[in-house]
This record gives C-alpha cells, structure tokens and sequence, in this order.
C-alpha cells in the first residue's frame, strides 16, 4: 500500500490562488461541495459528500487519472525499510490544491489535476519512537493559509502553505515515554486541537488546544481523571 | 487472547530498540580510511576540513540530527529528511570510518567565528536589511526567500558571507526563477518549486501556486539566478561582520535522543 491512487471529481475551474481558509468557511464546509477542507468533511463529522456526479451507473466507468508514488524509505529505523508502513490519510482539497500525509509524519501538497507536489514536508525522526501499531498518519489539517501535522515523535507543526517550510514546531509530549500522534489535528477558530496516541504504553490521555499563530498551548484536557479527581478511585 | 499477544508483540518491539550501537571501527587507520571517503564524497557541502559550506560545519562536534554513533550511521546512510543532505552509497564499514574521521575533526576544531555582535546584526538583518520581507525567521517573515531559522548551524561563515555578497553563485533549487506565458499570452514569474518533463509548479511573485502542463505554455524561461540583490555594497564592512554573526546565532536546538 505504498502507492495511492486517486480518480478526481470533476472541480470547478478554480484558481490555484489558495484563499485563507477561515473559521466561518470550515463551519459551512458543507456550501463548498468541491473541497474537503476538514478531515471529517464538516464539522459534523459525517464524512458525507453531497456530489452526485459519480453514483452506482456510472462508476465502472471511473480511470485512473494519476498516481503519487509515496516514500518508500523508513527514516525511523536504521538500514531498513518497516513494512508497518501504511498510508491511512484522508487528503484534504481546498481550492485546487490537495493536501495530505505520508507516512511516518510527512506531509505534501499537490496539483489536484496532475498529482504533480508543490512541496513536500519530510521529518527527520528519532530513532527509538514507541508506536504500537505502524508509524501512521491520518491526516492534517489547514487554517488560515497554514498546514498543520501531528508527528509520530509527538509534536505538532505548523507549515506555510505555499512552502512547506516549518512555522512552528511544538512538542505535544516527551515521544521516550510511549507518546506519539498519529491522528489528524482539528482546525478551530483560532486553535488546533490534537490528541494523543500511546495508550498501549500505559500513557495519560488528554485533548489539547494550541494557539493556531504560535504554537502556544492554551489547554489541555485530561481524558483520564487524577488523583483527587472524581473517578479517580475506579 | 489475540488482545494479549499482541500487546506482548508491541513490548517486545520496546525492548528490542535499546541495544545501542556502537563505531566498531575507531583505529587510526580507519580514520585515515574515513578521510580519503570524506574528501572525496563529503567536503564538497561540508568543506575539506569539515568545517562547514553548503553543508553543516561538522568540526565543532555538534550535530544537530542526533549525535550517536548510531544518529551519524542513520544520517550518512540515509540522509536527512527536510535537509540538502542524501544517502550515501557506502557500506557500513566505510560509514563507521567516515564517522570515525568525522569525531577526529572537532578534536582540532577550527575557528568559523567572526568579528561581529549578533546583537546588532539583527536590527540590521530587520531594518536596514529589510531581510524579513522575503526571509523568514522561527515564523517570522515572507516566503519567497529561503527560511532562515536555522541557516547558523547549517551553513559556514564562508558560506553566509558569500550568498550576502554573490547570491547568484548558489540557488537552491525551489528558488531558481521562472517565467512562463501561458496560451492565453498571461505571463506569470516566480519561482520553480518542482519540475518534471510535462510540467512545472510555480510560486509566483504574489505568491500564489500554479501548476503548469508545459504543452500548454507558449514561453518557459527558468534562470538559475537569485531574486536577491547583493548585500556587498549595501552594508559596512562592520556592518556585514555584525550580520553574519546574527545570522551564524540563528539555530534550532539540538535533538536529544
């Protein structure tokens, strides 16, 4: 599975020129039928797609328009490729321009009419990462004229649209204590909220909201009550 | 019972990543093996004596990828994901010997310091520079020239000096420029993000992203010249000093493994 392939929707001749994508666009996400702005579609989490040109009669007729070849090299291990690599994405389309991870933590944007990438955001990992069960990614998410992708050496970062050259980069928590993210971070007004993977090592799970601007944490959530905490004692 | 052994599977994996790895190959005639595959394959980017260029100044001891033998084997074999730096070729034994000659060097390092105050060089890099506009700096600044975050600990002093005074003797490949007319006759310029034999991405100087099917275009010039003036002229001799030191200070943390 380390090549995806996508057929492409008939799009709307829109210009590559990238308009911000605002809080109040994301919130009607559901008026722009022709983007996917949002890993779950809308806010609603639906995953719904309204488009009706491809249905039941006519999708045996769907080719193949293009292929992006992923990278095939594992940078987290030494002289070896991991076969635990898999891609687990959900591109996300706004005006023209698909973005979307690779796996361990990398992230690209392409032409959505060639495939043909922009840029392309690869990370340099540590050696020892403690993830469970692959070194995945399921997506990013964009705000403003950002991109933002959780890493699988837990931090979260913030590249330039345009570029892909990194704005910020945040450490989420410390990756040596079985920490990592894997899921893809939510756009939300002026923050981006991830979580956290590493449950399987034993770890205290939390929601947490960074200032979308800086990088800054504004606050975190604990998703397992401490001591004193009600629930604690179950 | 499939829940159990698979979070067995998933200790295992835990454990079995602590062994650390160590340069079997540290006599001296490994280092001299590992100079003769250094000069030839390395000092090109990060200069004979390893003390820096196009690539990272390695003789100071400090590498900014990790510093383990096991870091450098990975990052040599490898490369750097998000750096100019590749793969290599070698076997293991010839990486250990390089590694081996790489950690000699900042046993003598040499001095990449100049004259000049970090301090004053940034209002100069803000102001009369006015670097920021197309440079940008830890978020900071436009996007139509290279990040700089970072540009201390990966270029020389030689190398700074020299892209200030001659920009055009080095373009990365994202910044060479390109015109376009497209078969309408709209002309578009800006900068070569990617290529292949069909088409061409483009940053355009409003920057804004276009992808190009070159069948389509009535004209495509790309020149391997930078949209930077030279700084030469501009700037005082103490002036340039002062800069470069700034620029020389700016530089991520190092990754601890």
């Amino acid at each position: 599975m380390r090549r995806f392939a996508l057929t492409l929707w008939i799009l709307a001749a829109a210009p590559l020129t990238g308009q911000q994508i605002t809080y109040e666009r994301l919130l009607n996400a559901d008026r722009e039928p022709a983007n996917w702005m949002t890993y779950s579609g809308t806010y609603r989490g639906w995953r719904y797609s309204p488009l009706d040109q491809i249905k039941r009669e006519n999708v045996q007729k769907l080719k193949l328009k293009w292929v992006y070849q992923m990278s095939a090299q594992d940078v987290g291990t030494t002289h070896q490729v991991n076969a635990a690599h898999t891609v687990e994405t959900t591109p996300l389309v706004v005006d023209g321009i698909m973005y979307f991870s690779e796996p361990p933590s990398n992230a690209v944007a392409v032409d959505v009419k060639t495939g043909r990438p922009f840029w392309r955001y690869r990370r340099s990992l540590p050696r020892k990462i403690n993830v469970c069960c692959g070194q995945v990614n399921r997506g990013v998410a964009v705000s403003g004229d950002r991109v933002y992708i959780g890493t699988v050496d837990a931090h979260l970062v913030a590249l330039d649209a345009k570029t892909g050259a990194v704005l910020w980069d945040v450490e989420v928590a410390d990756y040596r204590t079985g920490h990592s993210i894997t899921v893809a971070p939510l756009a939300v007004k002026d923050m981006i909220i991830t979580g956290i993977s590493g449950g399987e090592y034993g770890i205290r799970g939390f929601l947490d909201a960074y200032d979308a601007a800086t990088g800054k944490r504004k606050w975190r959530f604990w998703t397992i009550p401490g001591p004193g905490e009600p629930g604690n004692e179950t | 019972m499939k829940k159990l052994v698979f979070l067995l599977c998933c200790a295992t994996g835990v454990m079995a990543q602590t062994g650390e790895i160590r340069n079997p190959r540290t006599s001296p005639e490994d280092v001299a093996a590992g100079a003769m595959i250094f000069r030839s394959h390395c000092a090109q980017c990060h200069g004979i004596h390893g003390e820096g260029g196009r690539g990272a100044n390695l003789a100071g001891g400090i590498f900014y990828h990790g510093s383990s033998d096991a870091d450098l084997l990975r990052n040599i074999s490898e490369g750097i994901p998000g750096t100019e730096m590749p793969g290599t070729f070698f076997s293991d034994n010839q990486v250990w010997q390089v590694i081996s000659f790489v950690r000699s060097l900042s046993e003598r390092a040499v001095e990449t310091r100049v004259a000049g105050e970090p301090a004053a060089g940034e209002p100069l890099f803000r102001g009369k520079g006015g670097c920021l506009r197309c440079h940008r700096v830890n978020g900071e600044g436009g996007r139509l020239g290279p990040d700089l975050s970072n540009i201390g600990s990966s270029r020389s002093m030689k190398h700074l000096r020299e892209a200030l005074e001659k920009p055009d003797s080095e373009v990365l490949l994202p910044f060479w420029r390109v015109s376009v007319t497209d078969r309408n006759g709209k002309s578009y310029s800006g900068f070569r993000l990617n290529e292949d034999t069909y088409s061409i991405q483009v940053l355009d100087m409003e920057e804004r992203l276009h992808s190009f099917s070159k069948k389509d275009l009535q004209s495509l010039k790309i020149e391997k010249t930078s949209v930077m003036p030279s700084y030469a002229t501009v700037f005082s001799d103490r002036e340039l000093g002062d800069l470069l030191a700034y620029l020389s200070s700016l530089r991520r943390k190092a990754r601890t493994q």
